[in-house]
């Protein structure tokens, strides 16, 4: 690496840390939907990799360490969800429930509705996984025949776009915040959960998390079944 | 010299709160790797190394191996900033620019549409199935006195 490659991945660090920093100030002040900071902060660097000219590869570099850091912060769930151990002994059955009914849908509904779009079989199997965490994602991908490095952006924009449409959606049909964490963790994984916890709900946060490990082993289990009934891949 | 001693002891407390964070982080990155090595053995089922590891905190927590008051500081701090830890994977999609973007029709309307059945099928099943199907604790809670 020379010096001016190290410079510049310290820059895209720095830029990345700085933009969420902003996006999260402006998401505390009006608390919109498309204010998810996660969504603002991706946009945006999207834009500094894309026209910017900063190349994607000197971008991952720099932000390598929040990358290293997003496997004990996953742990860390743990911890949030020891705190919230007297919701989840009345939300275990929801959890389950919710997680169940969530994947099977995600699963069957996702692929079907890209197919009715007119997607190619490759595409409909990749979105089929698109509510699975990315890394259970791209081993499940591989065990089913579909596309692992086409999964991956597409479980992503799946997390933002829960993040964003989760608590809109549930303050619309009356969910609570418990409730709430189970779709956005079955639905949004990881992105759908940090923004629970970035709106310090802490009980949802819990659930979402839970969520998102349940529906990542019941996806597992069920995925073979519905690309079967799709007939996919 | 009269702050001296008002220096020392905010300097001993960022040092202490330091310590925290170091001693946690490292509690937290032993649960990955014992669950890294449990997804390594365990190749039949689906689930990665860190959400073997966040089972296995809770587990410790539970029990009691570790005081929760060892991890508090750490865990905290990563949870409050799990969604900056996304971004670079999400910029990731770059990568794959080309066929988001001759797909995007289908893919937009397929994870729209797609993430509102799965939203709307979850949280129903999960209110319907809960006691009652009220909310316990709704609203916002204040979070940890460390965050």
């Amino acid at each position: 690496m020379t010096q001016a490659e190290g410079w510049l991945a310290l820059a895209a660090l720095m830029a990345t840390v700085a933009t969420y920093l902003l996006a999260q100030r402006l998401d505390a002040r009006v608390r919109r939907p498309w204010t998810n900071p996660v969504g603002l902060t991706v946009a945006a660097m999207i834009l500094m990799v894309g026209l910017g000219g900063l190349p994607l590869d000197a971008y991952q570099r720099g932000t390598s360490p929040l990358v290293w850091a997003l496997r004990p912060a996953v742990v860390a769930l743990g911890w949030l969800i020891y705190r919230q151990r007297a919701v989840l002994r009345n939300w275990l059955a929801p959890l389950l429930a919710g997680s169940l009914v969530g994947s099977a849908v995600s699963l069957l509904v996702t692929p079907w509705l890209a197919r009715m779009a007119g997607a190619e079989p490759l595409l409909q199997s990749a979105l089929a996984l698109k509510s699975v965490t990315s890394a259970v994602g791209v081993d499940l991908a591989e065990r089913v025949g579909a596309d692992a490095a086409l999964t991956v952006p597409l479980v992503i924009l799946t997390g933002i776009a829960g993040a964003i449409l989760g608590p809109p959606l549930a303050r619309l049909v009356g969910f609570g915040e418990e409730a709430l964490g189970v779709a956005v963790g079955t639905n949004s994984h990881g992105i759908g959960t940090a923004a629970l916890a970035a709106r310090e709900m802490e009980a949802g946060t819990a659930l979402s998390g839970l969520a998102m490990a349940l529906s990542a082993v019941l996806s597992g289990m069920l995925a073979p079944l519905a690309f079967t009934l799709l007939g996919l891949p | 010299m009269g702050t001296l001693p008002g220096m020392s002891a905010s300097l001993f407390r960022a040092s202490r709160a330091a310590g925290d964070l170091l001693l946690g982080g490292t509690v937290l990155t032993i649960a990955w790797l014992l669950g890294a090595a449990i997804a390594r053995l365990t190749p039949a089922l689906p689930l990665p190394g860190s959400l073997w590891g966040m089972a296995l905190l809770f587990v410790a927590l539970q029990a009691g191996w570790i005081p929760e008051a060892r991890v508090r500081r750490a865990a905290s701090l990563l949870v409050r900033w799990l969604g900056l830890l996304f971004v670079p994977v999400g910029v990731g999609v770059v990568a794959h620019g080309e066929l988001v973007a001759r797909q995007a029709p289908a893919i937009v309307l397929a994870i729209v549409i797609g993430s509102l059945a799965t939203l709307l099928a979850a949280g129903a099943a999960a209110a319907a199935t809960s006691a009652a199907g009220r909310s316990v604790g709704r609203g916002r809670h204040p979070p940890g006195a460390s965050r």
